[in-house]
């Protein structure tokens, strides 16, 4: 009954970006009809797709990060700005049982919609790839490679990279709101994720020896305006892997203040 | 010796901001609430209750001292006092949430819920359920609360200035639903407020806090066969003595509350020289008057 809650308060968001997966999905569909079309000018090469790729990798960052801000203004923190806290923390469960439920009903809405987007992306380079079979196969030579990648696996790849930013600017913006106590924390939220950005780019001015690291993962090595052969960056296991630790650190840290705070 | 309910240790809260001086809340609260009682928690605003209240529920942990509710500890046993202890403490709920909606969304939280209590309770305190919590009127939002507090089934129910700023009429039900229906089922309540007539009508004890200090705890019934007021004119007259709750001396007007034994006390006031000018019974609204309003003046809401 309480994810109803978070269901209640966030549906709009999520209905809003279930229209434009349709929308989306509307342009896919209606593209990929005419690609076997006699009259077409014929497919893409493999290097274009793979821009492609790269280039719709981008294109969901921004698209992605509103969202999960959004999305992370519906947490407990915003009940203790409206002055529901002391009702909702005298329900018999723990702070954090509160806190968990909404990150992890919020985090599961923003994975759907991100799911969604690349399948339909990945739908669409299987088609220009003319490729038989499930509607992920298909594979595209990247530079450094002995074989050519599964579209599957960079579908994959691209799909956990924007799911590990949009839960980090969820996490932040959750946390943000707790810290605050108030759904006014989504603009704390946006201040700490802005002012990192800035950080980077004065350190990059002042410092340029010393780089943060990047908010959304580097998957590919090569930038999509480039001319060079898109390649994958190394180590993308162990990037994974500190990425979703940086992520999950901010419910744990609005964990530690929820629990440690007079209501 | 009855069972305790709840039960404070001098318990203390201060506020401090960054830089600034720490606010006293609640200074050194002991606190005895018997099983089965409807417990007045009076006082005037600021004087700390609804920051004991909110100790109380774990909401806010205490600078210093301990306290108990049903046995367990609100800092380390919160869980298990929720579950079996209704509050009624800030009346603002998820806005856009019907009676109903609200009604659906706690009946997961509490294994003793009734849905027969609340649609009881919906109809006896006539409230229209199906209207978001937003558009309620005042009054309709403190049944709500209520009765969301009542269906949960609780042992113990506290309510923090219930009745603030209700009509008469709401007022009235809602005492009837709290002495009629709960209480009289061997249930406890502790109930803060600042109207002294109404404490007077539904509790069996009460307890005067003011600047966080509880001044006085004791049960009505004591309050009304023993509590008197003595004023004298002597020199050198006593200020300590075990009946003497407060006194004080005005041009040589010895005014005296005692908790007990008042003819006693003037006979050895008389004893020592003393005029005796009057022994009168004392109401919890005088009470409350002369513990509380000495030193400053007393709104008149205090007195409604």
């Amino acid at each position: 009954m309480y994810l109803w809650k978070y269901w209640r308060e966030s549906r709009i968001a999520f209905g809003v970006s279930m229209l434009c997966v349709v929308l989306l999905a509307w342009l896919v569909f209606k593209g990929v009809w005419h690609i076997d079309d006699p009259g077409h000018s014929g497919r893409p090469d493999q290097t274009t797709i793979a821009k492609m790729l790269m280039v719709s990798l981008y294109l969901q960052v921004p698209v992605s990060a509103f969202l999960a801000w959004v999305m992370g203004s519906f947490g407990v923190g915003r009940d203790l700005g409206e002055g529901s806290g002391s009702y909702l923390l005298t329900r018999p469960r723990r702070r954090r049982w509160f806190l968990w439920h909404d990150w992890g009903f919020g985090f599961l809405q923003l994975v759907w919609t991100i799911v969604l987007v690349n399948l339909l992306i990945g739908y669409l380079v299987h088609r220009l790839l003319g490729a038989g079979g499930n509607p992920l196969s298909g594979s595209i030579m990247l530079r450094d490679m002995a074989s050519p990648v599964p579209v599957a696996e960079i579908i994959g790849l691209n799909c956990l990279i924007i799911v590990l930013f949009a839960g980090l600017i969820f996490g932040v913006t959750d946390f943000s709101t707790i810290a605050v106590k108030h759904a006014r924390g989504v603009m704390l939220g946006a201040g700490i994720i802005l002012g990192y950005l800035v950080l980077g780019a004065l350190m990059h001015h002042y410092w340029p020896a010393i780089e943060l690291p990047k908010l959304v993962m580097r998957a590919f090595q090569t930038s999509p305006v480039s001319n060079e052969p898109v390649s994958l960056a190394g180590q993308l296991g162990m990037s994974l892997a500190v990425r979703a630790a940086v992520m999950l650190l901010f419910p744990f840290a609005a964990q530690v203040i929820l629990e440690r705070s007079d209501i | 010796m009855s069972e305790l309910v709840v039960e404070t240790r001098s318990l203390a809260k201060y506020f401090a901001g960054l830089g600034q001086k720490p606010v006293t809340a609640v200074d050194g609260l002991n606190m005895h609430i018997e099983r089965g009682s409807i417990y007045g928690f009076v006082g005037r605003n600021g004087a700390g209750k609804t920051t004991t209240i909110r100790m109380l529920a774990g909401l806010n942990a205490p600078t210093r001292g301990s306290a108990r509710v049903l046995g367990l500890d609100p800092q380390h046993e919160r869980i298990g006092i929720l579950e079996r202890t209704g509050f009624v403490i800030d009346r603002t709920m998820m806005p856009y949430m019907t009676g109903n909606d609200l009604v659906r969304f706690n009946r997961g939280f509490f294994a003793r819920w009734s849905n027969e209590m609340a649609k009881r309770y919906a109809d006896a305190l006539e409230i229209p359920m199906d209207r978001k919590f937003k558009k309620l009127s005042h009054g309709n939002k403190t049944k709500l609360s209520l009765l969301l507090a009542l269906a949960q089934n609780p042992e113990l129910l506290v309510l923090d200035e219930p009745t603030a700023g209700l009509d008469p009429v709401v007022t009235d039900q809602l005492v009837r639903v709290l002495v009629e229906d709960f209480a009289n089922d061997g249930r406890t309540i502790l109930m803060s407020s600042h109207h002294l007539s109404e404490v007077e009508r539904v509790a069996d004890w009460v307890g005067i806090i003011d600047r966080g200090k509880l001044l006085l705890e004791a049960r009505l019934d004591d309050i009304r066969a023993n509590y008197r007021r003595v004023r004298a004119v002597g020199e050198r007259l006593p200020e300590r003595a075990a009946e003497i709750v407060t006194v004080s001396a005005t041009e040589g007007v010895f005014d005296y509350v005692l908790s007990a034994g008042a003819e006693g006390f003037a006979a050895s006031l008389r004893g020592q020289g003393a005029t005796i000018l009057d022994v009168t019974p004392m109401n919890l609204s005088e009470i409350f008057l002369q513990l509380v309003g000495k030193e400053s003046h007393v709104p008149v809401e205090v007195l409604a």
